[in-house]
């Protein structure tokens, strides 16, 4: 058999360019359907255990799908936001843990979340170097952001400008970073985490400027009463929160009116999570509502794999096209090859092996392009959290 | 029986024998019939005859790959036409060596490995470190020392029929059947490799026969036989 495998790979070592052709072809024929399986069942599993970790999602009505992905993945979508006053009343009903999110910015491409200290103990999420942020303008990054930008306690990042050429948005935030986290192997290792006032300081609604009774100059000063000063746009706003600065930072709305993104709600039991369930859901004229992140993401895969169905139907096709493809091919070259065969014969060798030798032949194709497939999908798979960024 | 041991008797001076064959291409006209036929252990013999004669359906018949349709055909002690494919295909890598006018080396492997395809066909020759030491005494001796790491298709049509030569004498075969050896060389280059073949067959001691339609180089051979004697009909 060694003997057989020997003539067999001169054969298709000598005919390289056959070789490629045919290893390309096949390759492609199975690295479709076998990337596609790959990423939809891992990823399919890895999006259904982050759902099921997660009891809750209130928010605002809207696409539930772009509210699921945003609050458990960080998704790119935009929601429309929903209001501190809900966290409050969760937390005065009892009815269960409100851990808010503030999903709109990011930081060197990388998602900001604006949450709470609940939000590292409900995900087990460690910190490896370094401490959770304490004070505002603080962060803690995710274990591959901080890989990726090389930075970790003692560094500082800026929050990425929403729009370059709009001078009428607040302007980058200089954090510092105080943390980095384990390595979750979740979407937690792609994000850059602060506190909720922070997030809300990078959106403007809360800001620190020079005090304007006694550091502004007075013809700055549009209008002054006994509570009340307004300035023109020459004040100085900071875009760093410093020792010295810090108890300038203020919010500019009422308590139960700032947004949010998204709120995890982890239910105290399963009679307090019917409850918060009926009470959102089956209010009609309710601008909110409360998701099961298992129940849509069920859905969600439900929709992919019908799309998978499709392909899987189409790569079928490209199967057989590819079978006939690699038939033709054997035959030409059988034909072609018809003399070689003969002489063989004559010398001395069987026909079985003949057709061992051509068997081996393409068996030697087959496994190239099975581990060539192999090895593109298994990258697929690892690469894809960088590019889709999902899980 | 081993073909590889014990089917040649070395006492005997007839190596091939013939008799009453009657063979015909299914249903053509043409066939060839050869009441009797001896070739002796050693003997150079020349097969010569017009296209389609049959020179080539006699050695095959002689080499085993065919079976005739009546008759006999001894290799020594042994009936050829009552053994069983597998015998026979043993007996050909064993005993017999060929040499074809298109030479028909593997373009896909160098000049050592065609030299030694015949260890790599069939199980029955052991592929042993002093076989491809003979492999390259053979090439040395041919002129071809310096290229075993080649493929055929940069030698020149008088080398890739030395390397056939070397393939077809690397299991030091008793019979060696050439096939028109010389039908695509030049009549310097033909020369050279007939004194090349007459040669190692002297040395070894062993029986060639040989199909030509060179006239020119008859000489060189002990008996000329012309199958068109023997052929009725046509092969078309």
């Amino acid at each position: 058999m060694s003997r057989i495998l020997l003539l067999a790979w001169r054969y298709v070592a000598y005919h390289r360019i056959k070789t490629v052709i045919l290893v390309i072809c096949l390759t492609l024929t199975i690295v479709l359907p076998l990337t596609a399986h790959l990423l939809i069942t891992h990823y399919g599993d890895a999006l259904l255990a982050r759902a099921r970790a997660t009891p809750l999602v209130l928010g605002a009505k809207g696409n539930r799908f772009d509210l699921v992905l945003k609050a458990l993945y960080f998704g790119s979508a935009t929601v429309d936001p929903i209001f501190t006053a809900e966290v409050e009343k969760i937390q005065e009903e009892k009815l269960g843990l409100p851990i808010p999110l503030h999903l709109r910015y990011t930081a060197g491409g990388n998602p900001i979340v604006g949450t709470t200290l609940d939000y590292f103990e409900f995900r087990g999420l460690r910190v490896g170097v370094g401490a959770l942020p304490r004070k505002l303008g603080e962060a803690v990054l995710g274990a591959e952001v901080a890989a990726e930008l090389g930075r970790g306690p003692g560094d500082y990042l800026f929050s990425d400008q929403k729009s370059l050429y709009d001078i009428t948005k607040t302007y980058p935030l200089k954090m510092h970073i105080t943390g980095v986290l384990t390595e979750s192997g979740t979407p937690d290792d792609r994000a850059v985490f602060v506190d909720l006032k922070t997030a809300w300081i990078i959106g403007g609604l809360c800001h620190g400027h020079q005090d304007v009774v006694a550091e502004v100059d007075e013809k700055a000063v549009l209008l002054r009463t006994d509570d009340q000063v307004v300035t023109d746009d020459s004040i100085y706003e900071y875009n760093e929160v410093t020792p010295e600065n810090i108890d300038s930072f203020h919010i500019h709305a009422e308590p139960g009116e700032l947004p949010l993104s998204a709120i995890i709600v982890v239910p105290s039991d399963e009679k307090s999570g019917t409850i918060l369930k009926a009470r959102y859901n089956n209010d009609p004229e309710g601008l909110n509502r409360m998701l099961v992140p298992e129940v849509v993401v069920t859905e969600l895969m439900g929709l992919v794999f019908k799309v998978k169905r499709f392909f899987d139907a189409s790569f079928g096709l490209i199967t057989v096209s590819t079978i006939l493809f690699l038939v033709l091919v054997v035959l030409l070259s059988l034909r072609i090859r018809k003399r070689e065969m003969e002489t063989m014969f004559k010398i001395g060798c069987s026909r079985m092996t003949v057709i061992w030798l051509q068997a081996t032949e393409l068996v030697i194709v087959l496994l190239m392009s099975l581990v060539l497939s192999g090895a593109i999908s298994v990258a697929a798979v690892l690469l894809a959290p960088r590019f889709v960024g999902l899980v | 029986m081993n073909p590889q041991s014990s089917i040649l008797n070395p006492q005997s001076s007839i190596l091939i024998e013939i008799k009453g064959l009657d063979f015909r291409y299914g249903q053509g006209t043409f066939r060839l019939v050869i009441p009797e036929l001896c070739i002796a252990r050693g003997e150079k013999v020349a097969f010569i005859g017009p296209s389609g004669s049959g020179k080539t359906t006699l050695i095959h018949l002689i080499a085993g790959i065919l079976t005739p349709h009546a008759g006999s055909i001894r290799a020594g002690d042994v009936e050829l036409t009552q053994q069983s494919d597998r015998w026979r295909r043993n007996y050909r890598i064993s005993r017999i060596g060929f040499v074809f006018q298109e030479f028909e080396l593997l373009e896909y492997l160098t000049v050592r490995d065609n030299i030694l395809l015949p260890y790599y066909l069939n199980g029955l020759l052991r592929l042993a470190p002093e076989v491809r030491k003979t492999a390259e005494e053979l090439a040395a001796a041919m002129n071809l020392g310096d290229k075993l790491k080649r493929h055929p298709k940069n030698l020149s049509q008088g080398e890739r029929q030395r390397v056939a030569i070397c393939r077809a004498l690397i299991a030091s075969p008793e019979v060696l059947i050439a096939d028109e050896p010389t039908g695509n060389l030049d009549p310097e280059t033909a020369r050279a490799i007939l004194a090349l073949l007459l040669g190692e067959v002297e040395r070894r001691g062993a029986t060639l026969l040989m199909v030509t339609h060179n006239y020119a180089l008859l000489d060189a051979f002990e008996r000329v036989i012309d199958i068109g004697d023997f052929a009725r009909g046509s092969r078309s």
